[in-house]
C-alpha cells in the first residue's frame, strides 16, 4: 500500500514491481489530485493493479483492516500518526514499512514511535546518486625528434593520444523530498 | 498464501548482531528435521525443532548454552524492549558529561575468568550484562547515553539476540555482498543493485538479457521481477546453479524459476553461428561495431585468482562455480541442443526481441555489451555495472557507436544512520561505492 498519491511516479514504480498479481491500495488527500490518477492508470491500462481513495490516512488510517499488506509505503509530512493504524491493515509477522521523509526531525519521530508501537529491526539510510559527465580528452603527444625540423615543418606531434575521464557533475540532488 | 511461519524445506537467513557487526547465514531447513537435529551458526549451535512452526521474522535468545561443544539448546523466543533500552535500576543517569571518568582498566571488578565462569555454570546473557553493570564502578557516574551505549554494547557480546527471517532479496544481496567482499573483492550493493532493476525496467512479462558475477543475486533479482512471466536469459561463466547460488535461497516456485535459462559464453556465439547460417546473413539488427577485434566471447573460464588474496572457498562455491556444464550434443555451429530446441530464446535472439539488457561483472564488460546490444529492441535500455572506470568509458564508448541515447553514468551513495533521541548522527563505518559506476542508455531504432 502507499499513501500520497502525489504525482503518481511513486505508484507507478510500485506498479510496475507488483504486477501482475499483487496490488497497489493508494490514499490522497485532494479530491481533484486523485481523479486525475485515476484517470492517468486508466489511460495506462493499469487500472486492475491500484485502489484509489480520496482518504486523509493521517487521521483516518488506510482503508484495509484485515491484517492483510505485505508492505506499507509513505511520503508524507507526519508519518508518524499513520503508524499506530498500520497494526490492523499489515500482516503481523513479517511486513515491513518503509519511510520517506526529508527532515531528520521527521525520521526521529517516526522511528519513536515505530519503537514504541513494537516494529523492529529499524534502519535509517540516505541514498543519493552521483552523476557524472564523460568528457573525452585528446592529448597530442609532443614530437621531440628533430625538433628544427619540426619547428620549420609544423610537425609538433607524432599521434593523438585519447583518454576518457568521468568528472562528477557539479551539482546533485541532495535530496528528492 | 504463503504461510507466513519457519518450514521445513524451506530457507531462512539467520542474522545475528555481534560485537564485530551483524553476521547472516542463509539455512535451508532439511525436509527430513527432526528433535535431535541441530545447527551450526558461528560458535553457536542449537536445535532445528525449536525454531519450525514460528513466525518468519521471529527472534531468540543465544547464550552460552547453546556454544558449540556445550550440547545444543531449544531457543525461546526474544521480544525486543519498546523503550530503546532497558535499564533496570540504573535509569536516570547522575552525570553529564565525562570529565571525571579515568578510562585505565579498573573500572570493572569483573575479568575475562569471572564471566567464563559464569558462562560455565549456566548464567544467562542478561544476567551476565546485570552483573557487569553492577561491577562497574563508573556507571553510575556516566550520561544517560553512555549508560544506554553500554549496555547495548555488553549485550552485544554477551546477550546475542539470532533473527530467523524470509529472505528477501535485500537480505540475500547484503549476504552476498558480505561473503563476496572477502572472497572477490567484487561485489554488487544492494542500492546499486536497485539501480540496476530500476533503470533496466524490468517488470513481469519481459525479456531479459543479463549477465553476471556476484554470486546470483541479480539472477535473483531478474526472477524475483519476473514473477513467472517472461523470459531471463542469463549469461554466466559456468551453466553449473553455483554461478548463481543466491537464486536458491529465495524460495521461489518452480514456475517462476522456469524464467531463468542459463547460458554460457560459447553458447550465444553458438546461437549467433546458428542463426548466421540460418539465414544466410550477418545478424540483422543493429550490428554494433567493436572498439577492438572482435574477441567478444573468447572470454577464458579458467582465469587466474589473484594469489595474493587469501581466498577462503570453504563451501566449495568458488571452484564449483569454475565447473563447466555436462557436456551436450552439440552440432556443427557450436550450439547445445536443449537451447536449439528452445524456440522462445531461439525466436528472441533471431528478432532482437529483447526488452532489456543488464551487465554487473568484473569480467571486461564492453565486449559483452557489444556482444549483447544487437539483440536489444529499439526504445528499450541497457545497464551496466563495473567497478573499473576505464571499463566503463569503453561501454560508453560501444554504446554511443550503437546509437544509443540517454547515456549516463552514475554511482549511489549510501550512508547508514544511528537515529536516537537527541543523538542522531552517521554510523562510524559507510562502505564506499567510489569507482562502482553504473552506464544506463536507451537504444535507438536505426534506419
Amino acid at each position: 500500500q502507499s499513501t500520497w498519491g502525489g504525482s503518481g511516479s511513486m505508484t507507478h514504480a510500485l506498479v510496475r514491481t507488483i504486477h501482475p498479481n499483487g496490488l497497489v491500495v493508494t490514499c490522497e488527500f485532494h479530491e481533484s489530485r486523485c481523479n486525475t490518477l485515476k484517470a492517468e492508470f486508466s489511460e495506462h491500462d493499469l487500472s486492475h493493479l491500484v485502489e484509489f481513495h480520496h482518504r486523509d490516512v493521517e487521521s483516518l488510517g488506510f482503508p484495509v483492516d484485515d491484517q492483510s499488506a505485505d508492505v506499507a509505503m509513505l511520503d508524507l509530512p507526519k508519518p508518524w500518526l499513520v503508524i499506530p493504524h498500520l497494526k490492523k491493515s499489515l500482516k503481523p509477522s513479517d511486513s515491513k514499512i518503509c519511510i520517506f521523509s526529508p527532515c531528520i526531525e521527521q525520521i526521529q519521530l517516526s522511528c519513536k514511535v515505530l519503537t514504541s508501537e513494537g516494529f523492529s529491526n529499524l534502519r535509517t539510510m540516505e541514498c543519493l546518486s552521483r552523476e557524472y559527465d564523460v568528457i573525452k580528452n585528446e592529448l597530442p603527444i609532443p614530437n621531440f625528434d628533430n625538433h628544427e625540423k619540426a619547428i620549420k615543418e609544423h610537425e609538433w606531434v607524432t599521434d593523438k593520444n585519447v583518454e576518457w575521464r568521468a568528472k562528477p557533475k557539479l551539482s546533485m540532488t541532495g535530496h528528492s523530498g | 498464501m504463503d504461510n507466513n511461519n519457519i518450514q521445513r524445506g524451506r530457507c531462512v537467513i539467520l542474522e545475528k548482531e555481534g560485537d564485530k557487526g551483524s553476521s547472516l547465514k542463509p539455512f535451508t531447513i532439511p525436509v527430513s528435521a527432526g528433535e535431535r537435529d541441530t545447527v551450526r551458526f558461528d560458535k553457536f549451535r542449537f536445535s532445528i525443532a525449536s525454531i519450525i512452526g514460528q513466525p518468519l521474522g521471529s527472534r531468540f535468545q543465544l547464550d552460552d548454552k547453546s556454544t558449540e561443544g556445550r550440547g545444543s539448546t531449544v531457543l525461546q523466543r526474544w521480544i525486543p524492549s519498546r523503550t530503546p533500552v532497558e535499564i533496570e535500576g540504573h535509569g536516570d543517569g547522575v552525570g553529564s558529561d565525562n570529565r571525571s571518568l579515568i578510562d585505565d582498566s579498573t573500572a570493572q571488578r569483573l575479568d575475562e575468568s569471572d564471566i567464563q565462569r559464569m558462562k560455565n555454570d549456566g548464567v544467562s546473557g542478561g544476567a551476565i550484562v546485570a552483573s557487569l553493570i553492577e561491577g562497574s564502578a563508573t556507571f553510575a557516574g556516566k550520561t544517560k547515553f553512555s549508560q544506554e551505549k553500554y549496555v547495548k554494547k555488553k549485550r552485544k557480546k554477551h546477550d546475542v539476540i539470532l533473527t530467523v527471517s524470509k529472505p528477501t532479496l535485500r537480505s540475500v544481496a547484503r549476504l552476498a555482498f558480505q561473503r563476496n567482499m572477502i572472497n572477490h573483492g567484487f561485489a554488487l550493493r544492494s542500492d546499486s543493485l536497485a539501480l540496476l532493476l530500476t533503470s533496466a525496467d524490468l517488470h513481469s512479462g519481459c525479456r531479459v538479457l543479463f549477465h553476471e558475477t556476484c554470486q546470483g543475486v541479480l539472477t535473483a533479482g531478474v526472477v524475483q521481477h519476473l514473477a513467472g512471466n517472461g523470459l531471463a536469459v542469463g549469461l554466466f561463466q559456468s551453466t553449473s546453479p553455483n554461478s548463481y547460488v543466491s537464486l536458491q535461497y529465495m524460495n521461489f516456485s518452480e514456475e517462476c524459476s522456469r524464467t531463468l535459462v542459463p547460458l554460457t559464453f560459447e553458447d550465444v556465439r553458438g546461437i549467433k553461428n546458428h542463426l548466421k547460417n540460418k539465414t544466410g546473413e550477418t545478424q540483422g539488427v543493429n550490428e554494433v561495431p567493436m572498439v577492438e577485434d572482435d574477441v567478444s566471447i573468447n572470454i577464458n573460464v579458467e582465469e587466474p585468482l589473484d594469489k595474493k588474496m587469501k581466498i577462503d572457498d570453504s563451501e566449495g562455491l568458488i571452484s564449483s562455480a569454475m565447473e563447466v556444464a555436462p557436456k551436450e550434443a552439440v552440432n556443427g555451429d557450436n550450439l547445445r541442443k536443449s537451447i536449439r530446441d528452445n524456440k522462445q530464446v531461439m525466436s528472441t535472439f533471431e528478432k532482437g526481441d529483447f526488452d532489456c539488457v543488464i551487465i554487473a561483472t568484473r569480467l571486461a564488460p564492453g565486449p559483452i555489451l557489444a556482444a549483447c546490444l544487437p539483440y536489444l529492441r529499439a526504445s528499450r535500455t541497457f545497464a551496466v555495472y563495473s567497478e573499473v572506470p576505464s571499463a566503463i568509458l569503453e561501454c560508453w564508448d560501444i554504446a554511443k557507436s550503437a546509437g544509443a541515447i540517454n547515456l549516463k553514468v552514475e554511482r549511489t551513495w549510501l550512508r547508514d544512520y544511528q537515529v536516537l533521541e537527541d543523538r542522531t548522527h552517521p554510523v562510524v563505518t559507510m562502505t564506499s561505492n567510489a569507482f562502482r559506476f553504473i552506464l544506463t542508455g536507451h537504444t535507438v531504432h536505426n534506419e
